[in-house]
């Protein structure tokens, strides 16, 4: 059976063949019968000729090259070297166009998830000045009012002064929680990163004639996919974040 | 008595806040620093007497800044915590391996964090 691209490698040479005739008829023609009509024929005939050539070297390369865009996903190691990617299959389309919707919405995620950090640290920061100039104003009130007649007052004092050092000791506990930002944006991005490996290895195993090429190449191809298999491996063993809750995590001094 | 310098690196402003707010509220003087590069101009600038790097940075990593600030002779003795969410053994071994003197898995917890500053910065 002659593949599509065998077919392309055919029309190309006939093509060729035809230019080379062509360019040497006219050259014959140039030296011996100056403007006839049959050079000027031969002339149009070379143009659509190399017009032709030209089109169906672009349609070869255009699977290339969009393979050598996707090759810096993955840790911006080139993992497909050699493979041709027809990305313009519709199921191509469809798994990309799938995989991007993904991407936007973990985009997305990630930006409410900054937002909202962005906004509690504002809110903490403010609670925590608000919480600090209070226990100021009791010390001072409490030292003003350090009279037998205002033991009351003082009293009253000493209590604000007690719920002041609960606020404090539960803002502490906030510092911990508000940490959950950055743990979510370290997994987003893992997560994305996963995505952009798993886009790569579908954009390859969907191509038209991937069968044939595991058969024919089988040693080259079977090294590339076992290759891929790796990376991911790797990706997905190296995660970022492994705790599961906002819990303190440990400390290690060596 | 002269205020100790901490200088906190990462990439997380968020982080970087409640880092800066632990520490200040503790007495010490925080410079802050967003990522590995941006820790490494500074730490040539002034001197400080600890300093608490994220790893995953952009640019410069936290790894990376480690090295090169043991190769500087007045960051030799200076100690250097990783605080970072790889609780991963092996990103632990590299980190000691670079000369890291300790490793702090976030989230962190504020006292946690100045009983292990207060306990090696002096």
């Amino acid at each position: 059976m002659i593949t599509l691209d065998e077919k392309k490698k055919r029309m190309f040479l006939a093509l060729a063949g035809g230019v080379l005739v062509l360019t040497g008829f006219q050259f014959y023609r140039f030296l011996t019968v100056d403007g006839s009509i049959l050079q000027a024929m031969s002339i149009m005939i070379s143009i659509v000729l190399i017009a032709m050539l030209l089109k169906l070297s672009k349609t070869s390369y255009r699977g290339e090259i969009s393979a050598c865009q996707q090759r810096d996903v993955v840790d911006g190691n080139a993992l497909y070297e050699g493979f041709s990617l027809d990305s313009e299959t519709p199921r191509n389309k469809e798994v990309a166009e799938y995989l991007a919707n993904i991407k936007d919405e973990l985009g997305q995620a990630e930006q409410l998830v900054n937002d909202a950090v962005t906004n509690l640290v504002v809110n903490f920061g403010y609670i925590s000045e608000l919480t600090s100039s209070q226990r100021d104003m009791v010390l001072t009130v409490e030292k003003l009012a350090m009279t037998d007649d205002n033991a009351e007052v003082v009293k009253l004092l000493r209590r604000q002064m007690m719920m002041a050092k609960k606020i404090e000791r539960e803002l502490e506990t906030t510092v911990t929680s508000m940490q959950f930002g950055d743990l979510v944006v370290q997994l987003l991005k893992h997560t994305a990163r996963q995505i952009n490996t798993l886009d790569s290895v579908l954009q390859h195993i969907d191509q038209p004639n991937i069968q044939e090429k595991i058969i024919n190449q089988s040693d080259d191809t079977r090294n590339k996919i076992s290759n891929v298999k790796v990376k991911m491996k790797k990706i997905t063993q190296t995660r970022p974040v492994l705790q599961q809750g906002l819990q303190s995590s440990e400390v290690d001094l060596f | 008595m002269e205020k100790k310098t901490i200088l906190a690196v990462d990439d997380s402003a968020s982080i970087r806040q409640m880092v800066a707010f632990t520490l200040r509220g503790a007495g010490y003087e925080v410079i802050e620093a967003v990522d590995g590069q941006d820790a490494l101009d500074k730490a040539n600038h002034y001197q400080v007497n600890l300093v608490l790097t994220d790893i995953n940075m952009p640019r410069m990593d936290g790894l990376k800044l480690l090295e090169l600030l043991r190769k500087l002779t007045s960051y030799q003795s200076i100690p250097i915590l990783m605080l970072t969410t790889e609780s991963g053994g092996e990103m632990k071994t590299k980190g000691r391996a670079a000369g890291a003197t300790g490793w702090l898995a976030k989230p962190f917890n504020p006292k946690s964090l100045l009983d292990v500053i207060g306990k090696v910065i002096n």
